[in-house]
């Protein structure tokens, strides 16, 4: 596993900046939205270049999944030894891929007829991200991206797993990527879905959602032990294309297909995290799902205050957050991130157990955790972690 | 390798609309006209009308080849390269001019988004997945389309293809020849040879790129069905591909 966002590039800062009391490294942006500032979590770190012979396929998106291939690229090395390279595949998320580049490009072609020489359309294609990634990994399974807006690269650990189910590959590199960008933004800033201020999730103050950059990468394999994918579930709302349904009827079958698929029940669950986007019409459909599914028994929260809501990326960055957790267990108790919001309960919506600052949850039974992603087009994904013992 | 049921199929393309002209098309078949729309008369016009052309093609597809009851409870795969990339373009030209965008507009172009208005007018709850490899995105849609048939219990699932020309804009990079098509396979994955007509499987390909005047992958595979060929060889990326052939049942 690894991945970078707001919180950090490596494991140790990533658990610490979840698990923290507090953690705000969000910041303001002036060069996404028109004529004001906007808070994003955005990553810091420099990245590295891209191979020249992959030049069409330079833009930030793919720097972020090079940067994050890195920490894993000792594993994958040996996965492709072991199986073969046409044993192991590529299945990644991504909404944005390299659409800043391509606006700024769009840019110089309507000023002067002609494009910037760096610029080339592939780093605008979706697919461009798992061709990319098979590239300088060297894999030559099947690679391709799952682009279902928020739920992309929750979908994308599904569809890998499958292939190890199939027996097509015996390792997957999987995950997701998404970057900071004027078309997401201005594209929620005219939903009305982004907060003025930090996110509040769950909140009767709620206004709305801060946007985030991630890539999230994992190695897939059939090897037992450590943290596994038990449980994944999926639905549509059939509702409409930017709200999701008020009932939460599609959030509720993704969690309930998820805990059949890991032959679970809810009391098994020691951590959900949450979509937990803080638009009003999110959290109030999410909250009467997650009642109805696990009551107000299981500990939740929203990780989104703390990396901004990474799209694309967010299933992937959220599911790795699930193995924090499931790796944090100490003294038979697992360490929780907590839910960053301003502690206003809004009646109208269905009481959760939001996490609070230093809450930890006690290991019973099967350590099980699960993520919940949903996305544009009333697409859910819900996912189902478990830590078994090698 | 993977053994699947192909339980149906249609395809459209300007000019093609019936299983006939298909079936005539496929005796010389090449890549034909790249304007015009399907009329998708059976979708109420408040709605025909907030459809692309890309969101219409799945739609009249997905609708020849089941019946609503099976539109409604087949989970649904879509691949499209390029997909609403006419809507992003336009986004785009109003980012590069700093005009405000239109929430429709940015909403409506995602890449599930023609496959999340086929749920909706479906009324289709089930899951669906959005999948775009360049120049693999064909079969590797078919694959993901056999792995969530695998997901759901053996379940058949529609499995559409569409897409048009690149814009004006990237004319000047695309690297096929232009064409506007939309295919749907109805497939099942199989729990044995015996339960199976075909197979997909992952082999070492040619490669070099295909040949100019080689059909692209969704009319390859039409011309395919139409005439009851052997195998079929999908567009293959870094010297691997797919294989579709017969199981010999």
């Amino acid at each position: 596993m690894s991945a970078l966002c707001a919180l950090g590039d490596d494991h140790a800062r990533l658990a610490s900046g979840l698990f923290a009391p507090a953690a705000n490294p969000l910041v303001w942006r002036s060069d996404l939205l028109v004529d004001r500032d906007v808070l994003v979590g955005a990553v810091e770190s420099s990245l590295p270049a891209v191979p020249a012979r992959l030049a069409q396929l330079a833009c930030r998106n793919n720097a972020l999944a090079l940067a994050a291939l890195r920490s894993i690229e000792l594993p994958v090395r040996a996965a492709i030894e072991r199986h073969g390279a046409a044993r192991v595949g590529v299945v990644m998320g991504t909404t944005t891929s390299g659409v800043d580049e391509a606006a700024l490009a769009i840019g110089r072609y309507v000023e002067s007829g002609s494009y910037p020489a760096s610029f080339h359309y592939a780093q605008l294609e979706h697919g461009g991200l798992a061709e990319f990634l098979a590239d300088v990994c060297g894999a030559r399974g099947p690679a391709f991206v799952i682009s279902t807006a928020c739920s992309s690269s929750a979908k994308a650990l599904v569809a890998a797993r499958s292939l190890l189910e199939l027996g097509l590959c015996d390792a997957v590199v999987c995950g997701g990527v998404d970057t900071l960008c004027r078309m997401t933004t201005r594209g929620f800033f005219a939903l009305e879905a982004l907060a003025p201020e930090r996110t509040n999730p769950m909140s009767r103050n709620r206004r709305g959602l801060n946007l985030g950059e991630a890539a999230a990468l994992v190695l897939l394999t059939r090897d037992p032990g450590g943290v596994q994918l038990v449980g994944a579930g999926e639905s549509s709302d059939a509702h409409h294309m930017s709200a999701p349904s008020p009932d939460g009827a599609g959030a509720e079958a993704a969690m309930r297909a998820a805990l059949a698929d890991a032959r679970a029940q809810p009391e098994e669950v020691a951590y959900l995290n949450l979509h937990g986007t803080g638009t009003p019409l999110n959290d109030a459909s999410e909250s009467a799902a997650v009642a109805r599914v696990f009551g107000a028994s299981v500990p939740c929260s929203s990780t989104k205050p703390r990396v901004g809501h990474t799209l694309g990326a967010a299933g992937a960055l959220e599911a790795l957050f699930c193995a924090l957790v499931l790796e944090s267990e100490h003294d038979g108790q697992l360490s929780l991130p907590p839910h960053d919001w301003d502690g206003v309960r809004d009646p109208e919506l269905a009481a959760l157990q939001l996490v609070a600052s230093g809450q930890s949850a006690p290991v019973r039974g099967r350590r099980l955790v699960a993520s919940n992603g949903f996305g544009f087009g009333g697409n859910n994904c819900t996912l189902v972690l478990e830590r078994q013992r090698a | 390798m993977i053994e699947f049921e192909l339980e149906h199929w249609s395809a459209w393309a300007p000019g093609l609309e019936t299983r006939e002209s298909w079936l005539a098309w496929a005796r010389a078949p090449r890549i034909g006209a790249t304007d015009g729309a399907p009329e998708v008369r059976f979708i109420p016009a408040m709605t025909r009308r907030r459809l692309s052309r890309i969101a219409k093609m799945v739609a009249q597809v997905a609708h020849d080849c089941s019946s609503a009851d099976e539109l409604r409870e087949r989970p649904l795969v879509f691949a499209s390269r390029h997909c609403e990339i006419g809507t992003s373009t336009l986004i785009l030209r109003d980012i590069a001019a700093n005009l405000p965008l239109s929430p429709t507009a940015f909403s409506h172009s995602v890449h599930n988004a023609p496959v999340g208005q086929l749920s909706i007018l479906a009324q289709n709850r089930r899951p669906s997945v959005s999948v775009s490899a360049r120049h693999a995105t064909f079969a590797m849609g078919w694959l993901e389309a056999l792995s969530v048939s695998r997901r759901c219990n053996g379940s058949a699932v529609l499995y559409v293809y569409a897409d048009e020309p690149l814009p004006v804009e990237y004319r000047a990079f695309a690297d096929e020849p232009d064409f506007t098509c939309a295919t749907a396979l109805v497939v099942r994955a199989a729990r044995g040879a015996a339960d199976a007509s075909f197979t997909l499987r992952w082999s070492r390909a040619e490669p070099s790129p295909r040949a100019p005047d080689q059909l692209p992958d969704p009319l390859a595979t039409v011309a395919w069905l139409c005439s009851r060929g052997a195998q079929l060889d999908l567009a293959a990326t870094a010297g691997w591909g797919w294989r579709v052939e017969h199981s010999g049942r």
